[in-house]
């Protein structure tokens, strides 16, 4: 794949997946250590980084659409993590065990804020052409 | 077209991530919103009341500030007298531990430096009411003794910069940054050295045992000891002419160094809210003469009580824990919450009890009380040694002389009525307190059967009124003869009477009733004694024979009382454990901790997972739901609890789903429309009740619940209940999750503030009188947290072993007095585990004490709830235990109270009718039906936040839906025209 021939939109897809699988590695390791795993989260995030490469790398009308798709996937998927994590942020937030968390704020937040960064990489993606002006 | 291919899909992936951006939102805030609905002051029930030309007066509940909770000028002046009534409780509450050479009062024109970061970063709370001012340690100075008399450069260059001291670390400045501005107080300033010290404690977190700086937290840091040594040098240099140490601090400081250091005199104000130094300002300036008592034990080593060994950062892991997480099935975080256990290795002696009972022993030389162990010196153990300021010390300007008059036995209430004579013997006027102490027998009986006594333990006590110079009173103080019973846990299996010689002491504090007690028994200084009591003030009587039967039946229900928490008590489960026994302190003190192995039945135990549907369980159709019976919520106001034909009249016409509809609370819960059940807000604790409905401005935050129990004045328990269950009504609640449930085991508790003192007896007085004036002023009075979470420390699942006769006449007796004699509506269970059951499933807890033993009719809550700790997802155990809500759930108990009656469990849904009885029992005694009449239709009403967040959630849809249609009809127009072309 020759980056530079490809489109701005194809490579906002292409970097925003970079980030997505980085995102997604990150998150099952946090899951695995923590015991905060969630299949729906994990599939909804590895559907996202199938769908920016196949718009990025694919031709055709239907994979016009896939960086869309790539967007709903991560944004489930951060909602789930997020309301998965709200012990964490109660428990930590408030100084306090009561919400059987586990683990601290900062991988939470990394977590998030991948996900929130590669949402607005998709979105940018999703508002430029993906065929290079002529 | 590739143009509006990308704006549109851009717009539709905008729209993508605004929609479920709004949609998670939504989900959690409307899980929790009852919280949302109280942070924004927003009321979910609306009363339309039909106007059939009939006046009903539904301001059922009412005060001299009406029943308009949103009548803002009233708010504001239950505001004002809050504040008032705050100042009053420090002024009364605030104890005068030392006073030589008549440093306090400060003398009139007294100029004075303010020391000690706690004078600017103190304990108190900003105040939340605009028109009442924040009154700080130095502006409640400044107010009472003029600005142009107190120094406070410190707090204004140097406090300043720092923080407040936490529960791991002391914050004090360093003393050259305080000498930097010693020229301050050279010349002027310094009649005085005011020093302030803070310690503090919270929620989930205990104070550790040691600082940062490696000294003990409670003692003075290194920062302070270099503080307090500057000033004994400067006072040595006549620069100051006192110094004044104000204790500011809920967590019992050691204060043992007070001499060493050339302190003239202390006060201990403890935690004051927002607006109480005020109060402290006018003891110190002699505005007011101080009159309160100390709660607790002020030890020279804050290490040095038994209960030490298994508290806070001794907190236990079981000896086998990997096999304890490898059996068990509540396993989070790695096993966080099964790992740990305290063993509550003290039994009954627990703070005064502990020092003056060994002390007792010492002079009486009995059971190796002069032993090292447990010594903080090293060598024999010294009463003297150990304790600066005993439970019940206090000091005032004035003296009093007591006298007692005589002592009869009252038959119709049970009661010994004490009569004391007060005289103040000074020449300020002044409040004294007569505290009543007994002792009851410690024979053969009582050590073959580990029925162990303290040498004086609390019966009884009253407060005069202000006496001036030369002025008497008698006061006649009952002591309830239940109070000398003990809890015989292995031999009788109940309350006895013990068989020998019994004293009633009236002493200044506990030390000195002991030691009145002492001199009545012929002690006298040459036996040890630090001073000779007087053996006047002791009333003494034989009791020939052991008496089991008189309090073998409830007082308050009748029925038996015997043992019932034998699974709380480490030997039920085979492993051997001796409590601490006066019989023999050496060979009993726990040095070190017992590590313990968890048996096969306590890993069983652990598991919360023994329901089983009962064999004669009724089955779910031969319950009637659904019916109309034509009663409504306001109808069964003055139902007795026991007229079982109208409630069960009225519990058929509940649904199964709006029963379960009452269970999961989120600082509220929903209303039923149907059936006029308005919507329900409950707050949490002791120290501020929320939002005012009027004005949008918090309460005012009070101050802390042992400064109340510290004024010894049970008027003002009283007026705390009443002034608390006011501002909830202004707050629109008709619950508070007061707290005062637990005990200062040791002063290490994060929570002390919240809970009323180290004694058991008082504690019980405290909730009584608060129960009762809050429910009096239809707020239902929530004790927490039931039972034995006297520490944060691992607080979530910890397995907490004692005997039945701690609990009962220790700590299950701070409740008792708030459920059985005050009348508590309300009780939220505790994290904690009795034994290795958790609370929230104890049903010999809820069920055979509460309900059986102390015929409790309100309802019950867990504490916090959530899904992610196991421990807390036996929904089964806990509906059989006697839960009826459940804190900050979201709906997950009442999901699975549905899925087992939707299973067939007649019995869950037994279960469930019980539960919505005692919720609406609760609340059909409470200020919630104020407003309601039969003419009174009760209507939801959406919040606005809620209609927010739909309304946005659904743009956001049409939107992406929109977008998306024109994105891909322009997709498919466009490789039309490809084709065509």
């Amino acid at each position: 794949m020759n980056l530079k021939q490809k489109s701005a939109s194809a490579k906002l897809s292409v970097v925003g997946g970079a980030l997505n699988l980085i995102t997604l590695v990150f998150f099952c390791i946090y899951g695995a250590v923590y015991d905060y795993f969630d299949i729906v989260v994990f599939l909804t995030l590895a559907l996202g980084v199938v769908c920016a490469a196949l718009y990025a790398l694919g031709s055709g009308k239907v994979s016009e659409i896939l960086n869309l798709v790539a967007v709903l996937c991560v944004s489930f998927g951060v909602g789930l993590f997020f309301l998965n994590s709200y012990p964490v942020w109660a428990d930590r937030l408030n100084n306090i065990t009561m919400y059987g968390s586990r683990g601290t704020l900062l991988p939470v937040i990394s977590i998030m804020v991948l996900c929130f960064v590669t949402v607005f990489l998709y979105i940018a993606s999703c508002f430029t052409r993906k065929e290079r002006a002529a | 077209m590739k143009r509006t291919v990308a704006i549109t899909r851009g717009l539709a992936a905008l729209m993508a991530f605004l929609m479920l951006l709004t949609i998670s939102a939504s989900t959690l805030m409307f899980e929790y919103a009852g919280a949302i609905n109280q942070a924004l002051n927003v009321s979910t029930s609306e009363i339309i009341t039909v106007d059939d030309g009939t006046e009903v007066d539904t301001a059922y509940y009412t005060s001299e500030f009406g029943a308009d909770y949103t009548n803002k000028q009233s708010a504001l002046k239950l505001e004002m007298a809050v504040a008032a009534e705050n100042v009053l409780q420090m002024e009364e509450g605030a104890v005068l531990l030392r006073n030589e050479n008549a440093a306090l009062p400060l003398a009139q024109g007294s100029q004075v430096t303010i020391f000690g970061n706690g004078s600017y970063n103190s304990t108190a709370s900003a105040s939340t009411i605009s028109s009442i001012p924040t009154m700080t340690f130095n502006s409640a100075m400044q107010k009472v003794l003029g600005e142009e008399n107190v120094n406070i450069t410190l707090a204004e260059n140097v406090y300043s910069a720092l923080g407040k001291t936490t529960n791991t670390e002391v914050i004090e400045a360093p003393i050259a940054d305080v000498k930097a501005y010693e020229s301050t107080w050279q010349n002027g300033y310094n009649d005085a050295a005011i020093v302030v010290l803070s310690r503090v404690g919270g929620e989930s977190n205990d104070d550790a045992f040691y600082g940062t700086d490696g000294n003990r937290l409670l003692g003075l840091s290194v920062n302070e000891e270099a503080l307090m040594s500057y000033l004994k040098e400067q006072k040595d240099a006549g620069v100051f002419g006192s110094i004044v140490v104000v204790i500011n601090s809920e967590q019992a400081m050691e204060l043992g160094w007070l001499e060493s250091y050339g302190v003239d005199a202390c006060l201990l104000c403890g935690d004051p809210g927002a607006v109480a130094f005020e109060g402290v300002a006018n003891i110190l300036s002699g505005k007011v003469n101080p009159s309160g008592r100390t709660v607790d034990t002020y030890a020279v080593n804050s290490l040095s009580a038994p209960a030490i060994t298994y508290a806070s950062d001794n907190t236990q892991m079981w000896g086998n824990v990997d096999e304890v997480n490898a059996y068990c099935t509540d396993i989070t975080n790695g096993g966080r919450e099964i790992d740990y256990y305290v063993i509550y290795a003290e039994g009954i002696y627990v703070g005064y009890k502990y020092y003056e009972t060994r002390y007792e022993d010492t002079v009486m030389g009995t059971g190796n009380a002069e032993s090292s162990v447990g010594s903080s010196t090293g060598s024999g153990w010294s009463y003297t040694d150990e304790v600066a300021y005993t439970f019940g010390y206090g000091l005032s300007y004035t003296t009093f002389e007591k006298e007692l008059l005589g002592v009869t036995y009252d038959a119709a209430s049970d009661c010994y009525l004490v009569e004391v004579k007060v005289t103040n013997t000074g020449d300020v006027a002044g409040k004294d307190v007569v505290e009543i102490y007994a002792q009851t027998p410690y024979g053969d009986y009582e050590k073959e059967n580990n029925v162990e006594k303290p040498a004086v333990n609390l019966v009884g006590f009253d407060k005069t009124a202000e006496l001036a110079p030369g002025e008497s009173e008698t006061l006649t103080v009952s002591v309830e003869r239940y109070f000398l019973a003990s809890y015989d846990t292995y031999g009788a299996a109940g309350y006895i009477l013990s068989a020998g010689d019994y004293y009633l002491s009236v002493g200044d504090n506990a030390h000195d009733a002991l030691n009145n007690i002492l001199s009545a028994k012929g002690y006298t200084t040459a036996d040890g004694m630090d001073y000779d009591g007087n053996a006047a003030l002791t009333y003494t009587w034989n009791q020939a024979e052991l008496d089991a039967e008189s309090y073998n039946l409830s007082p308050y229900t009748g029925v038996e009382v015997t043992n019932l928490f034998d699974h709380a008590d480490l030997n039920y489960y085979g492993i051997d454990f001796t409590y601490l026994s006066r019989s023999d302190w050496e060979g009993t003190y726990p040095e070190t901790a017992l590590v313990v192995d968890a048996t096969q039945e306590m890993m069983d135990d652990l598991n919360l997972d023994w329901y089983e549907t009962p064999a004669d369980a009724p089955s779910v159709d031969s319950f009637t739901q659904g019916a109309d019976n034509g009663l409504t919520f306001i109808d069964m106001r003055l139902v007795d609890y026991d007229d079982d034909e109208t409630w069960n009249a009225f519990l058929d016409q509940f649904t199964v789903e709006e029963m379960v509809a009452l269970m999961p609370d989120t600082f509220g819960v929903a209303g039923i429309d149907r059936l006029g059940v308005p919507a329900q807000a409950r707050a949490d604790d002791c120290r501020g009740t929320g939002t005012l409905t009027a004005t949008g401005e918090n309460a005012l935050t009070w101050l802390s619940e042992p400064t109340t129990a510290r004024t010894w004045n049970t008027d003002l328990f009283t007026s705390r209940g009443r002034y608390m269950a006011l501002e909830c009504a202004f707050c629109g609640l008709n619950e508070l999750w007061y707290g005062a449930g637990n005990l200062h085991r040791t002063p290490f508790g994060g929570r002390n503030h919240q809970y009323v003192s180290e004694d058991g007896n008082l504690s019980y007085y405290v909730t009584a009188y608060e129960a009762a004036a809050m429910q009096e002023n239809g707020i239902n009075y929530a004790i927490k947290h039931f039972v034995l979470n006297d520490q944060e420390s691992h607080r979530e699942s910890l397995a907490t072993f004692t005997n039945e006769q701690a609990l009962r006449e220790i700590y299950l007796r701070v409740c008792e007095g708030g459920f059985a004699v005050g009348g508590a509506n309300s009780v939220m269970t505790a994290f904690n585990r009795l034994g290795v059951i958790y609370a929230a499933t104890d049903k010999a807890l809820l069920t055979d004490l509460l309900r059986g033993e102390w015929g409790f009719e309100g309802h019950i809550t867990t504490d916090g709830f959530s899904k992610s700790s196991l421990y807390k997802t036996h929904y089964e155990e806990m509906f059989d235990a006697g839960l009826t809500f459940f804190c900050l759930d979201p709906g997950e108990t009442a999901a699975a109270m549905l899925s087992f009656i939707e299973a067939g469990d007649g019995y869950m849904l037994q279960c469930l009718r019980q539960m919505t009885k005692h919720n609406i029992y609760a609340a059909v005694n409470s200020v919630s039906v104020n407003g309601l009449s039969s003419n009174s239709i009760v209507v939801t009403v959406v919040p606005w936040w809620q209609t927010a967040m739909l309304a946005a959630t659904a743009v956001f849809t049409l939107g992406f839906a929109v977008c998306t249609v024109i994105c891909v009809a322009s997709l498919v127009s466009g490789k039309k025209r490809s084709v065509a072309a």
